[in-house]
């Protein structure tokens, strides 16, 4: 009940203050706020610029030590990296450390080889692996991301089992740091948690998975097959995207299997993938694929990636399509046909 | 009488509550999205998808009406944006001077035979050229008979081939990542079709350029252009945020946005009957998509992605928003059916009726009510203790929301962080009600009459050029 006559009289006393003192209320608040506004602007201005020199200074003392270190020789790498006492004295800051641990994994995913070993080594020595996995384990997306794309960038092993549980973790952006961080320490055999996943792989994130697995060729055969069997398509997707990537013609079978795929991004990107490892079987799939496909986006591909890798074999089925009603796809069919004679 | 004065009286106060309502609605809005973003952005290297063979193909249209002076160089510009899957296509739209004759000389072009595929009706096309020069294989170039903005960029839509359209002004200047920006929506979907893409434009005046590419940030040193500089702010970084969060873009700018070529066609390309082609290509493919139930978004990003000249001259000024209104209102009118239409979502329920309430109407009703209150004074009417705190209320929320943006420009992207830069745009702030504000209404209020009259004139549009670091002397 006092809370009632508390609403009550705050009712009352609220009837009793006119219109013009209610303006003059709002007045009086919306002054206190622009003027709080612009306390808060000038305050972070002064914070922003006063950090920016602050990350300056500590980058102009950290870089000609972390210079000597990129360069140090391999028999001098095992040693214990030493540091200046400037530089020992400012990293007991946390703001150092992690001004450190910034530049290091800037560093780091720029170079490879010794100077990235080097690197590596002085965030091991540093124990700088600490605030990445303190990171990891905040219950805030963007830093757990940011923690685990440290911690890969820095090829810390021992956190394998800790991000393989994240790969599957429902914020996208964790995940997909997860993911990546997983083919980043482990290449193809990162990728087991393929079989688990329910969650599509944007666009986006296929490509990061593939710059990564550019320059490691495929291995296991059968693991790509089991892939393209998956219920999940953007899996499948990847994996055709894998196999044109490094022209893997011993896949061109299973290739052929995905043009009859009820996914239209897994058809399409098999009629890529075809194009990319081309053959008379792969040209015959795509010529008795053409007619039952639903898609005019994918008969366009498909008359597109025969004449990037046709031949006159293909003129006579050509000639059929132009009769086709349709102007768009008549003018590819005549576009392909010209294409293939002059090749001739 | 009594009725009809009370009915305006708390019409007009429901108006401005409401508006002030959605004002803060959206701000709120508008931070989460920002927030979300940034914290996104950091952990992304766009430069990945650079040199990526799985990179989205992009078709840049460029449509040039008597460019002459700049082509040059506006074209190289654009040819140094730092993307591979692209071709750059620009259409000289029946120009008057010497542009196609400098762009032939200038990047070696020859007739070539292209598919040139009619999907949308335009204009004649005269030739395509292509440049003999491999260095310039990007490039395309159209020569056709004038028929406006909406017309040029149709027919750069029959000649490309890529995946994605990028329209864009040809004198605005991009950031050397703007592409791989702009791109990266289409590829983070999975579950809706991403069928456009905007990014921030921001105002070039008194910023130094050097061979196409920024060099200097400079706010600018003249009041409508700096005074413009705050709108676009408050623009990109609330307005279009916030609608972005909610999935109800209306407008990507037709100085630099990007669309799905296929829903583009689909939904039958720019309309030649509007002086507003841009706002209403993005209605129209959204209706393209709600009509068909094919989950979709159009997306926004906040970063600074464009930089195009602001006119400096009322006279300029004027044509440009007389023109922006007269293409609100035939967007609107040719949309009418999504007003309220709760199969449209978000686009009839909200982002109609807020186009059509406080960006349609607004100027109409501050007029009506500067009119009367004219006639109100003259006839001794006013209760001028109660009208001067009235008029306090309003200037002050109008500051207090620019003052917001200010902060939310100072906090993410701070392009203008020179010692004084924040203490202009707050005077800036504080004197646009008084110089800036009345000749935007009053520009729009002219569109509405000249729309009336049947005046569909797109106004000439008088460059003066960027600023352009001095060249450093060669030895």
């Amino acid at each position: 009940m006092p809370v009632a006559t508390f609403f009550i009289g705050m009712y009352q006393e609220l009837q009793r203050i006119t219109a013009l003192e209610l303006f003059y209320a709002t007045i009086a608040l919306f002054t206190s706020i622009i003027l709080g506004l612009i306390s808060a602007m000038v305050f972070i201005m002064l914070a922003k610029s006063k950090q920016a020199a602050r990350q300056k200074h500590l980058q102009s003392t950290f870089k000609q030590w972390l210079v000597s270190i990129i360069l140090q020789e391999p028999d001098e790498a095992n040693t214990f990296f030493s540091m200046p006492e400037e530089i020992s004295l400012a990293l007991q800051k946390r703001f150092a450390r992690r001004a450190l641990l910034e530049e290091l994994v800037r560093l780091k995913s720029n170079l490879s080889g010794r100077a990235g070993d080097n690197l590596q080594q002085l965030y091991n020595q540093l124990q700088l692996h600490k605030l990445s996995a303190h990171d990891m384990h905040s219950s805030k997306w963007y830093l757990k991301a940011k923690g685990i794309q440290e911690l890969a960038t820095m090829d810390q092993k021992t956190y394998l089992p800790e991000i393989y549980t994240l790969t599957l973790h429902p914020n996208v952006q964790v995940r997909t740091e997860a993911q990546t961080a997983m083919v980043c320490l482990q290449g193809y055999e990162g990728l087991t948690f393929f079989k688990q996943l329910a969650y599509p792989l944007t666009e986006w994130h296929q490509v990061q998975l593939l710059q990564l697995l550019a320059n490691q060729p495929i291995s296991n055969t059968e693991m790509i097959r089991d892939w393209l069997q998956l219920p999940n398509p953007s899996i499948v997707q990847f994996a055709l995207k894998l196999i044109s990537e490094q022209h893997a013609s011993q896949f061109q079978q299973d290739v052929i299997t995905c043009l009859s795929h009820l996914e239209e991004i897994v058809r399409s990107q098999a009629i890529a993938c075809l194009g990319e490892i081309p053959s008379a079987p792969a040209a015959q799939a795509l010529r008795s694929h053409y007619s039952s496909e639903s898609s005019k986006t994918l008969q366009l591909n498909i008359l597109a990636e025969l004449m990037k890798t046709g031949t006159t074999s293909e003129l006579p089925f050509l000639q059929q399509l132009r009769l086709t009603p349709d102007e768009g796809m008549r003018l590819a069919v005549e576009k392909t046909i010209n294409h293939l004679q002059q090749q001739v | 009488m009594a009725l009809i004065y009370n009915l305006f009286h708390y019409g007009m106060l429901w108006y401005a509550v409401s508006m002030l309502g959605c004002y803060i609605f959206l701000s709120s809005l508008a931070i989460i999205e920002a927030v979300r973003y940034l914290r996104r952005s950091r952990l992304t290297n766009y430069n990945l998808l650079a040199s990526s063979p799985y990179a989205p193909s992009v078709s840049i249209l460029a449509p040039a009406y008597n460019e002459g002076a700049n082509i040059i160089e506006n074209v190289r510009s654009l040819l140094s944006i730092y993307y591979n899957n692209l071709e750059l296509i620009v259409i000289n739209d029946g120009s008057k001077d010497d542009s196609m004759a400098k762009l032939i000389e200038a990047y070696h072009l020859a007739p070539a035979q292209l598919e040139y595929h009619q999907q949308l009706a335009t204009k004649r096309v005269k030739a395509v050229y292509k440049s003999t020069n491999p260095v310039y294989n990007k490039l395309l170039v159209i020569d056709k008979e004038n028929g406006g903005k909406a017309d040029a960029l149709n027919s750069g839509i029959n000649l490309a081939k890529n995946q994605y359209l990028v329209c864009i002004d040809v004198d605005c200047i991009l950031e050397q990542d703007a592409l791989l920006k702009l791109v990266k929506p289409f590829m983070d979907e999975t579950g809706k079709k991403v069928i456009a893409t905007g990014g921030v434009v921001r105002i070039a005046n008194s910023c130094v350029f050097k061979n196409g590419k920024l060099m200097d940030v400079n706010l600018p040193k003249d009041y409508l252009p700096r005074a413009q500089a705050l709108e676009y702010i408050r623009a990109f970084l609330l307005g279009r945020m916030a609608w972005s969060n909610l999935n109800g873009l209306l407008l990507i700018s037709g100085a630099f946005g990007a669309f799905d070529r296929e829903v583009a066609i689909a939904a039958g390309g720019y309309n030649h009957n509007t002086v507003g082609e841009d706002m209403e290509l993005v209605v129209r493919m959204r209706r393209y998509m709600a009509d068909r139930k094919i989950p979709y978004k159009v997306a926004f990003i906040p970063d600074p992605l464009c930089w195009t000249e602001a006119p400096a001259t009322y006279q300029i000024l004027g044509r440009q928003r007389n023109r922006w209104m007269r293409g609100t209102i035939e967007t609107l009118n040719m949309h009418r059916k999504l007003f309220m239409n709760p199969k449209y979502g978000v686009l009839g329920l909200m982002s109609y009726p807020y186009w059509l309430f406080y960006e349609l109407l607004a100027p109409v009703i501050e007029f009506t009510g500067f009119i009367l209150f004219l006639i109100l004074a003259f006839a001794g009417l006013i209760n001028w203790s109660f009208f001067l705190v009235l008029t306090a209320f309003i200037l002050l929320f109008g500051w207090l929301f620019s003052t917001f943006a200010i902060l939310m420009e100072v906090v993410t992207f701070n392009q203008y962080k020179k010692r004084g830069d924040l203490g202009k745009l707050i005077l800036t702030a504080l004197a646009e009600p008084f110089l800036f504000h009345p000749f935007i209404v009053w520009s729009s209020i002219k569109g509405i009459v000249d729309l009336l009259r049947k005046k569909n004139a797109w106004g000439e549009m008088t460059r003066q050029g960027f600023n352009t670091a001095p060249q450093t002397p060669k030895v």
